[in-house]
């Protein structure tokens, strides 16, 4: 039984009065009144276009092409002009070739054409060229000089938009003439593609000639397509990996003198040779640096291999690497700061990255297989290299830091690759089963276009020269 | 308490209108463009096929493969009941002759005792024994009946045998076609060269271990309904609304011409826009204009490319109803999906 029960005080808002009902009613109505509008308003100010609607009215229409061809550009590079027609034939040749090599142009057939160019310095009559859906056309003059020179003139015309995109004048020696050719096609490869050419170049190699068993090697440079190739040495001693100095005057090679392995400098305008350093073991795979002034380059003691760069002038020897293991194969960056090579201290043949000074030493090559040869290219942002996995030889590439690592061939014993001077055309050797000795090959460095390089017998150890003007 | 009520819903209200009009001035979401999206009319014959196909093929599996291996499959089954039939007769048989001669034997047994006791004739006696013979001769020949019935019982059986295990031969002979032959054709699709799958830098590495450096192409409007398993990538560039049509017109004619150049240092960014000024016949009006100049030579070269490409193509076969949304384009030609 509860017998009464203190009363809790009365809750005013349980029980509004009158008055605070029809303020309470008042509020609602007036933010109901607030919010209406406003929403309507919002919704008219911004009105949201639909999927159908024009964009002409808000501004241009816009398409994304994502996907192209990676056809070659059709190119025409009709006969050149000039008093002798057979010169001026083979340089129009020369450039014709050279542009087809690379993989990236495709010469049209001269027997399309349907205008003749008789004028250089007047426009071409550019719809007939578009007839044969040609890019962009090459007219040109070759001579010879009154004081025996060579000399060619040429235009480089965009056939779509009538603009000439270059034109220039070269002279060279007498005995010169295919430089011509070289030089207008690498204007004309410069201009098309942003990228610096690499016609105008040399490549020493180390030419095999003989029998398996008595075969005879000789230092050899020719150009670059195969032609003008010359013999630098007898044969008499076993000559491996030549390689050229920046300047281009000197090249530096290895050469067995009796049993030591020596290496050697030779002037290529007067054929002067003298050693390198003088060291009680073995010297191999020698270097230069990126200024010509220095020579990188192993050194054996003992069961084991260092790097040494010798100062060319000074002859001062400044040991790099000291770890007990076989380090070779040493190569500057670009710009000389830094040192890609191989080495065996991990307990299989892998690529190490350095300062120039030997600080630095890191691991790079993570891959299955061994690495070797490492070359860093002119541009400074890939490294080539030999790599050997279960039997076969791959030459690949990666990025300095070990990254991005991309295949080009394969074969068996591919190796040695060199980069052209514009770091986008690998030369390497390749010996395939029967076929009696190493032959040369160039590729593209995005794996396409693989060529064989003429030479007069095998050929192996191939070098890049830089450009020569 | 009044007061306080009062100055409560005054703030409150004040709160909410201040609300009101700070949202309203918010600008508006605005929503992207639907992309078209790929409409494809898929019967229900397509997808039952597709059940039984693999994973991996893009294509619907060739019929003739698999009524090959139902046939096998129903032949295997089909001797083995019209071969289980005749085992079931045979060993009733058996045992019901073993029976008989047993009955038999048992039943001559008893006999003989009983005519011991009264005196038999000779004929009788002769008789008795002609009968005795008789019915052993009946019994001799039961048995070699029964001899003869179970050896051909075994020999049926020994066929049966041999009979099964050609048709488990048989079968997994056939399996083992299917999958030889299945693997010859992945192998030759993988050798198969496919145009619309170029890579602008190529990794030529051996096994398949090696990890693809960058996302793979999309399928160019090729592939066929829905495939099991398989990326669907982007969309196809079938139209579902007249942008898509125009796009695609425009894209189907700069693509092709559109000589990329790959192996440049900043290919893969190398990004150009270009603006594209028509008549209405679908000629370009006036040069077509870099939007986004740089000054590298590489850069320069790529431009230059695309505006060939862009050049060679008049004229563009747009629909001059439409004139009025296509007269003014901006073009981006940028070759990320080649990378």
């Amino acid at each position: 039984m509860i017998d009464e029960r203190a009363a809790l005080p009365p809750c005013r808002i349980a029980s509004p009065g009158h008055g605070l009902a029809r303020v309470l009613g008042l509020v609602l109505a007036l933010l109901l009144a607030l919010v209406l509008p406003a929403a309507t308003a919002a919704a008219q100010q911004q009105p949201r276009p639909g999927p159908g609607a024009r964009p002409g009215q808000g501004g241009p229409l816009e398409v994304d092409i994502t996907q192209g061809t990676l056809k070659p550009i059709p190119i025409a590079v009709p006969a050149f002009l000039g008093d002798d027609p057979q010169l001026a034939l083979e340089v129009a040749d020369v450039v014709a070739a050279d542009l087809e090599r690379s993989g990236l142009f495709e010469p049209l057939d001269r027997a399309a054409f349907v205008d003749r160019v008789r004028d250089l310095n007047a426009p071409p009559r550019f719809q007939d060229w578009r007839i044969i859906n040609a890019q962009a056309l090459v007219v040109g003059r070759a001579g010879r000089a009154p004081d025996g020179r060579l000399f060619t003139e040429f235009r480089l015309w965009d056939v779509y938009s009538g603009r000439q995109l270059a034109s220039q004048r070269f002279v060279v020696a007498g005995h010169e003439m295919r430089r011509l050719g070289h030089l207008v096609a690498d204007q004309v490869y410069q201009r098309l593609t942003g990228e610096k050419g690499y016609f105008d170049t040399q490549i020493v190699f180390v030419d095999e000639t003989g029998p398996k068993d008595r075969r005879s090697k000789r230092l050899a440079i020719m150009d670059q397509d195969g032609h003008n190739v010359r013999l630098l040495s007898q044969g008499n001693q076993l000559v491996l990996t030549p390689r050229f100095s920046p300047t281009a005057h000197e090249i530096t090679y290895m050469q067995y003198t009796g049993d030591q392995p020596r290496v050697f400098l030779m002037n290529l305008a007067t054929g002067q040779r003298e050693a390198v350093g003088d060291f009680p073991g073995m010297t191999f795979a020698p270097r230069f640096s990126p200024d010509g002034q220095r020579i990188v380059m192993s050194v054996g003691e003992g069961g084991a291999t260092a790097i040494v760069e010798m100062d060319l002038r000074s002859r001062h020897i400044r040991r790099l690497t000291q770890t007990g293991a076989i380090d070779t194969g040493p190569c500057y960056s670009p710009d000389g700061r830094h040192i890609v090579f191989e080495s065996d201290r991990d307990g299989s043949q892998q690529l190490y990255v350095m300062t120039a000074d030997g600080g630095g030493q890191r691991r790079i090559s993570y891959g299955e297989g061994r690495y070797s040869t490492p070359v860093w290219s002119p541009r400074g942002d890939l490294i080539a290299f030999t790599k050997q996995m279960g039997g076969s030889f791959l030459i690949g590439v990666m990025r300095p830091d070990g990254s991005g690592e991309r295949i080009l061939t394969e074969g068996f014993h591919n190796e040695g690759p060199t980069w052209a001077p514009n770091g986008r055309v690998l030369m390497f050797f390749r010996e395939s089963r029967g076929q009696g000795g190493p032959k040369l090959y160039t590729i593209d460095l995005t794996g396409y276009n693989e060529r064989l390089v003429p030479t007069p017998a095998f050929g192996s150890d191939p070098a890049w020269s830089p450009l020569r003007n | 308490m009044r007061g306080g009520l009062a100055i409560s819903l005054v703030l409150h209200a004040a709160i909410l209108g201040w609300a009101l009009f700070s949202i309203q001035s918010q600008p508006a979401l605005r929503a992207p463009e639907p992309e078209p999206i790929a409409v494809d009319i898929v019967s229900a014959s397509e997808v039952t096929r597709l059940r039984q196909g693999s994973r991996t093929a893009k294509q619907l599996e060739a019929e003739p493969k698999e009524s090959k291996v139902e046939p096998a499959r129903k032949e295997a089954p089909k001797p083995a009941p019209p071969v289980a039939a005749p085992p079931p007769p045979p060993p009733p048989d058996p045992p019901a002759a073993k029976e008989e001669p047993k009955q038999e034997t048992a039943a001559l047994q008893p006999p003989p005792p009983p005519p011991a006791p009264p005196a038999l004739s000779l004929e009788e006696q002769k008789k008795l024994q002609d009968l005795l013979k008789e019915q052993e001769r009946q019994a001799e020949e039961k048995r070699l009946e029964e001899q003869r019935r179970a050896e051909e019982e075994a020999r049926q059986q020994a066929e049966l045998k041999k009979k099964q295990e050609e048709a488990r031969r048989k079968a997994a002979e056939l399996k083992k076609k299917r999958e030889e032959e299945k693997k010859r054709k992945e192998a030759e699709a993988k050798k198969k060269f496919d145009a619309d799958k170029i890579s602008a830098l190529l990794n030529k590495m051996p096994d398949k271990g090696a990890p693809r450096p960058s996302v793979p192409l999309d399928q160019q409007a090729k592939a066929k309904g829905p495939v099991l398993g398989a990326p669907e990538g982007r969309d196809q560039q079938l139209s579902a609304s007249e942008l898509a049509v125009l796009k695609q017109i425009i894209r189907s004619c700069v693509g092709p011409k559109w000589n990329v150049l790959g192996g440049g240092e900043e290919a893969q960014n190398t990004i150009v826009k270009i603006r594209v000024h028509f008549h209405r016949d679908g000629r370009l009006a006036a040069a077509p204009q870099i939007v986004n100049p740089q000054s590298s030579p590489f850069f320069l070269a790529s431009a230059e490319s695309a505006l060939r490409a862009v050049q060679a193509c008049e004229p563009y076969p747009l629909p001059p109803d439409k004139y009025e949304v296509w007269k003014d384009t901006v073009l981006t030609l940028n070759p990320r999906d080649m990378f």
